[in-house]
């Protein structure tokens, strides 16, 4: 029985020397020391034999066992080190080769500025509130101290629509709107589209991007709408930005302002983007009107208020470079598909 | 409008001012300059010199070689015009002289000739925009400078006419002025020197019909007038303003409103029949030919006129008659200055599309106590352009009485507040003093300004103007910036706000959408394609194209509009569009205009499966929103925008959001695409107003699930919702997921059948299920799916 078994070992060392890969492995180990295998078989029988002859069959099994498992053992670690170097094996590897393609989208550049605009102004404890864009003649119009004979009504700058209504010519027609909603003291922004009946060009569009500002408190001054349109363009060009006001005429405030801001192109020294001026005139402003004031049903000897309107199309334009605004209202995905970035 | 600095200087001593600071102070203090320009920089140069001798060009039928005496030398200077003759005084610029259009002139060779210099048209000079002749001097020695004669040098202000537009003041050179001297600190001159001298004659009939649209009407006569040229210099500041030279009587009138800022007009008194004027709205059927030869049936009860006798003369404050105005052989005049409402020119101005001069300053309406001062520098003008003319008549001056002088009441501490600038009392009525203003100083600090008359239009009648005033003058960039003491209230955060945030970021950063924003308008050729009554749609009364006549009812036809583009560079796409559409529905008397979102989903070659594509990204949508599962259920409406099958409408919590699916094949042919093409279109209110749901911790299971597959033979009308609320009725225990896996209607499967596969995840959370459990559990289901559709397990 001994030699039977020591036969198994050496038919089975042969085998195993000869196992090139690991499930043929598994296999010839189940074979030769499964539990239906031979070796199994007579080892099983030891039980059997007489006391002597068990002791020496005993040991004989044991000592077969643990060579054919080192064995075995020695194969695999052999095998997988062959099996892991051809696995790693490629030399010719190219890191340089371009990563694959992601699918991505893109927001439209004047959501991205306006989404940043809303967070600086939200920071400053501003609501975001947004006013219809088909608007009554009131709110667009009387409620601001422009009156029935003022020239901004008359047909070519605004789209009427039936039933006296008008596409908001300005995101000024929430200033009443959130006055009678909210009363003071009040500190918004309501960005969105405005509508001029006008012919379009590189510069022009009947359909543009304005974000109104209005803050209204207890002793508001032009000092005071200074301070703030500084803190505010600081943050919005992520510089120190210089700011001028001159004299500007809009029915809805008094006194009211342009606002310059110096050329961010060649810092005031005069270029082809400031005409040479070294100023670029950025929006209209101004304390807000009393007849607005009262509009919105409050007292303008109690309440004061300074009011600004941004035009997001021209900033967008300023911070990408698009040098025609009719861009802004493709479809075609060559232009949309440049912004993607998370930093805007 | 252009500013002459030349005739600025008339009103004011400007000799210690440089013009370009002045437009600088100017655009700071008062109005928008946008641009500066120096006329005649080079001008000095330029003499008066005489032709010798005159001889042709060889091979150049038009060109002369003119000899020209200057500085002493014969000088050949070739010339094309057809004047030149030995003798005539010319202009000559000689080489180096740079011209206004930057071009310096040197020493060319021409045809073979080398010409010296040039010999100057009126356009070249600048005092016209003649360019027929070159120009003949007389009684004017050679070698004489031509600048200081006709007065061509000069600096030219281009104001910005929108921030003058609440300024009726300052549409005349005078009123500029004025705003300059209290810049400067000047005195200013008066715009008229001395009174013209009426007559007691009273050749005229002038009424005035109509006193609310005219408050004032003046008129005279002179008689002695010979009509011709203005004088070079005359010519010459109308042109560099813009104005074209006509003849010394309209010069004269165009001068005057130039400076003064009112329109004046003259007629030929031989043709006012029966010496008559009336000031009246236009009766039916009543005509006008206009200076500018066209003829304009007017507006009876509505535009204002001049009539004579017979009928209209003029367009009032807009544009004189043809046969009523100052011809070649006129010889008495009636000159008009009068006020005229600015609603009424306005209006009138808009209905005939005539935009003068005139019309422009009348409707911002102008000071009716300027008329008499205009009215006196036409007689003096007319009599310096055309020598011999004298007054022949009284004053003809009807009028409403003068309007109350406008009072404001205000305090220095007012308007210190206002602006936050700690000024004295003496700087800031000052300034109100410079600028016209009478203060009366009375009790306990309080003053009251009397507005001067041509500030009291429209312009100053508050405090807050006053402000203004002082601020402007004091320099808005000399206010200390202070920030405000604000209360602290905490803003105000809308649900759409958010959600609009929110789901671009997940359409974008997610799910690779590419936002676009589009026009409000529909475009016509898009109306035709979607055929829906031209009813649905708000109307604009004034479309900038006759493509764009109605606002969008949807986002979707604008987005389908974009894949032809597309289809060209890319192969697959997919865009979103937040925006409002506009529906005939009126809420608090505006149309309802719900923010939408679209969404366009287009690849090449598709089948119906593509639908399951756009599906599953918005209940990924959805779900990252933190919405409810979505639904969708057939579309009650027959909009024809859509497959009849392959679309349905959105439910979430009960609440139709919009529609989704495929886009007809038959709009997407009258479109030449052959792509697939979905699309999906969400109210946002709607969307915003569904709760949101927190997503609460939910503890990992601790027991093994199991999953068994369940594969359905069915009907095939039967659909996966049905089997999915039928498995969901047996209420099983333990039986926590059911999820689809995929639909198949292949060879195997019967005529009208088709295999629908599930899989469903057992478990308990308390202990492991065994087998059999599961057994006993998942038989139930099948039983109750025989039942319930008929189904039967696939072998």
């Amino acid at each position: 029985m001994i030699s039977e078994v020591e036969k198994i070992r050496d038919e089975a060392c042969g085998a195993i020397n000869n196992i090139v890969d690991l499930a043929e492995l598994e296999r010839i180990t189940a074979v030769y020391m499964g539990k239906k295998s031979r070796f199994q078989e007579l080892a099983r029988s030891l039980g059997q034999l007489s006391k002597e002859k068990r002791a020496e069959f005993g040991r004989a099994v044991n000592d077969v066992k643990k060579e054919l498992f080192a064995e075995i053992a020695a194969r695999r670690e052999a095998l997988e080190a062959a099996q892991l170097a051809v696995a790693i094996d490629d030399p010719y590897f190219d890191l340089t080769q371009p990563g694959s393609a992601v699918e991505t989208g893109s927001y439209h550049p004047l959501t991205l500025v306006r989404e940043r605009l809303e967070d600086i102004f939200e920071g400053m404890g501003f609501s975001v509130l947004e006013y219809p864009e088909a608007e009554s003649e009131f709110y667009n119009f009387d409620a601001l101290n422009i009156p029935a004979d003022h020239p901004a009504r008359d047909m070519q700058d605004t789209f009427w629509l039936e039933q006296g209504n008008v596409l908001r010519t300005h995101t000024s027609n929430g200033q009443v709107r959130a006055l009678r909603k909210f009363g003071a003291p009040l500190r918004a922004v309501f960005p969105g589209r405005c509508f001029r009946y006008e012919e379009t060009d590189a510069s022009h569009e009947h359909t543009f991007h304005q974000m109104e500002g209005l803050m209204v408190d207890r002793h508001i001054s032009v000092a005071n709408l200074v301070a703030m349109m500084n803190t505010l363009l600081d943050e919005v060009f992520e510089r120190k930005v210089l700011v001028r006001l001159r004299p500007g005429y809009f029915p809805f405030v008094e006194p009211g302002f342009e606002l310059d801001i110096g050329c961010l192109v060649c810092n005031g020294s005069g270029c082809s983007v400031c005409k040479q001026s070294g100023w670029l005139e950025l929006l209209p402003c101004g304390l807000v009107h009393p007849a607005v004031l009262r509009a919105g049903g409050l007292d303008p000897d109690k309440w004061q208020g300074w009011a600004f309107g941004l035009g997001l199309s021209r900033l967008v334009m300023m911070k990408y470079g698009i040098n025609d605004i009719r861009r802004l209202a493709s479809t075609d995905l060559r232009f949309l598909r440049q912004y993607t970035g998370v930093y805007r | 409008m252009k500013i002459s600095w030349q005739l600025l200087s008339r009103f004011l001593d400007t000799s210690e001012i440089d013009p370009y600071e002045a437009a600088e102070r100017f655009g700071l203090n008062v109005a928008e300059i946008e641009g500066v320009e120096t006329i005649g920089r080079d001008h000095d140069k330029i003499v008066a010199a005489k032709i010798e001798t005159v001889a042709s060009v060889p091979g150049a039928k038009k060109l002369s070689l003119c000899q020209v005496s200057y500085q002493g030398q014969l000088l050949d200077v070739v010339c094309g015009a057809p004047n030149v003759r030995p003798g005539l005084i010319g202009v000559y610029a000689p080489v180096g002289t740079t011209m206004d259009n930057g071009m310096t002139l040197s020493a060319r060779k021409m045809m073979g000739v080398v010409s010296n210099g040039m010999l100057l048209a009126e356009d070249e000079l600048g005092v016209s925009g003649d360019h027929d002749e070159i120009i003949e001097l007389l009684d004017v020695e050679p070698g004489a400078l031509i600048a200081p004669l006709f007065q061509t040098k000069d600096v030219l202000w281009e104001v910005d006419n929108k921030s003058l537009t609440h300024r009726p003041d300052l549409w005349g050179h005078y009123g500029i002025a004025r705003e300059v001297a209290v810049i400067f600190a000047k005195k200013m001159r008066p715009m008229v020197t001395s009174p013209l001298n009426f007559t007691t004659g009273d050749p005229l009939q002038v009424e005035v019909l109509d006193f609310e649209r005219c408050p004032r009407y003046s008129a005279f006569m002179m008689t002695g007038v010979q009509v011709g040229p203005s004088p070079i210099a005359m010519r010459g500041l109308l042109h560099r303003l813009g104005v074209r030279p006509i003849n010394n009587i309209v010069d004269a009138g165009n001068y005057v409103m130039l400076v003064s800022g009112n329109p004046v007009h003259a007629f030929d008194a031989r043709k006012l029949a029966g010496n008559r004027i009336t000031v009246r709205t236009a009766r039916a059927g009543e005509e006008l030919q206009t200076l500018d030869d066209t003829a304009y049936t007017l507006r009876a009860e509505r535009d204002l006129v001049i009539a004579d006798a017979q009928g209209p003369v003029a367009l009032a404050g807009i544009m004189g008659g043809a046969e009523s105005g100052v011809c070649a052989d006129t010889a008495e005049l009636v000159l008009e200055t009068a006020n005229f409402v600015a609603v009424g020119v306005r209006l009138t101005a808009a209905a005939t599309k005539i935009h003068t001069d005139s019309s422009l300053r009348y409707e911002k309406s102008l000071d009716p106590e300027l008329v008499t001062a205009a009215a006196t520098l036409f007689g003096q003008v007319v009599a310096e352009l055309a020598p011999g003319a004298k007054v022949c008549s009284r004053y003809y001056d009807l009028r409403t009485p003068a309007a109350a002088p406008i009072l404001i009441d205000f305090s220095c501490d007012y308007i210190r507040e206002r602006l936050g600038q700690d000024l004295t009392d003496d700087y800031m009525l000052n300034i109100l003093r410079q600028l016209g203003f009478v203060i009366t100083a009375s009790t306990g600090g309080c003053h009251q300004a009397l507005v001067p008359s041509y500030r009291a239009t429209k312009d100053i009648s508050i405090p807050e103007d006053l402000v203004e005033e002082v601020g402007r003058h004091f320099g808005y960039n000399n206010i200390t910036p202070v920030q405000p003491r604000a209360q602290l209230v905490p803003p105000v955060r809308t649900a759409q706000n958010r959600l609009v945030k929110g789901l671009k970021q997940v359409l974008v950063r997610s799910l690779g959408y590419s936002e676009v924003m589009l026009y409000p308008f529909e475009q016509e050729r898009m109306l035709g394609v979607v055929d829906k009554p031209l009813a649905s749609y708000v109307r604009v009364e004034n479309p900038i194209s006759s493509e764009l006549p109605v606002l969008k009812n949807s986002l979707i036809p604008g987005l389908l509009d974009s894949i032809e583009q597309n289809l060209r560079n890319y192969d697959s796409y997919k865009i979103f569009e937040t925006n409002r559409a506009y529906a005939t529905v009126y809420q608090d008397g505006i149309p309802v205009q719900p923010l939408r979102l679209g969404l366009l989903m287009v690849a090449k070659n598709q089948d119906s499966n593509f639908f399951y594509k756009l599906k599953g990204e918005l209940e990924f949508l959805f779900a990252e929103l933190g919405l409810p599962q979505l639904e969708v259920r057939k579309s009650q409406g027959d909009d024809q925008l859509w497959h009849p099958y392959r679309a349905g409408d959105i439910y979430c919590d009960d609440c139709c959001l919009g529609p989704v699916g495929e886009i007809h094949p038959r709009i997407l042919s009258k479109l030449n695409v052959t792509a697939g093409v979905l699309a999906a279109e969400l109210d946002l209110e709607a969307l915003a107003g569904i709760t949101r749901q927190v997503h609460l911790h939910q503890v990992q299971p601790r027991f093994p699930a199991v999953c068994w597959d369940l594969s359905l033979v069915v009907d095939q009308g039967c659909q996966v919702g049905d089997v999915l609320s039928s498995i969901d009725a047996t209420k099983t225990p333990g039986l926590q997921v059911v999820s689809f896996v995929c639909a198949y209607n292949g060879d195997q499967i019967p005529e009208g059948k088709k295999c629908l596969s599930f899989s469903l995840r057992f478990a308990d959370p308390e202990r492991t299920m065994t087998e059999r459990e599961v057994d006993i559990l998942f038989g139930q289901v099948v039983s109750h799916l025989k039942a319930d559709l008929g189904g039967s397990l696939r072998a």
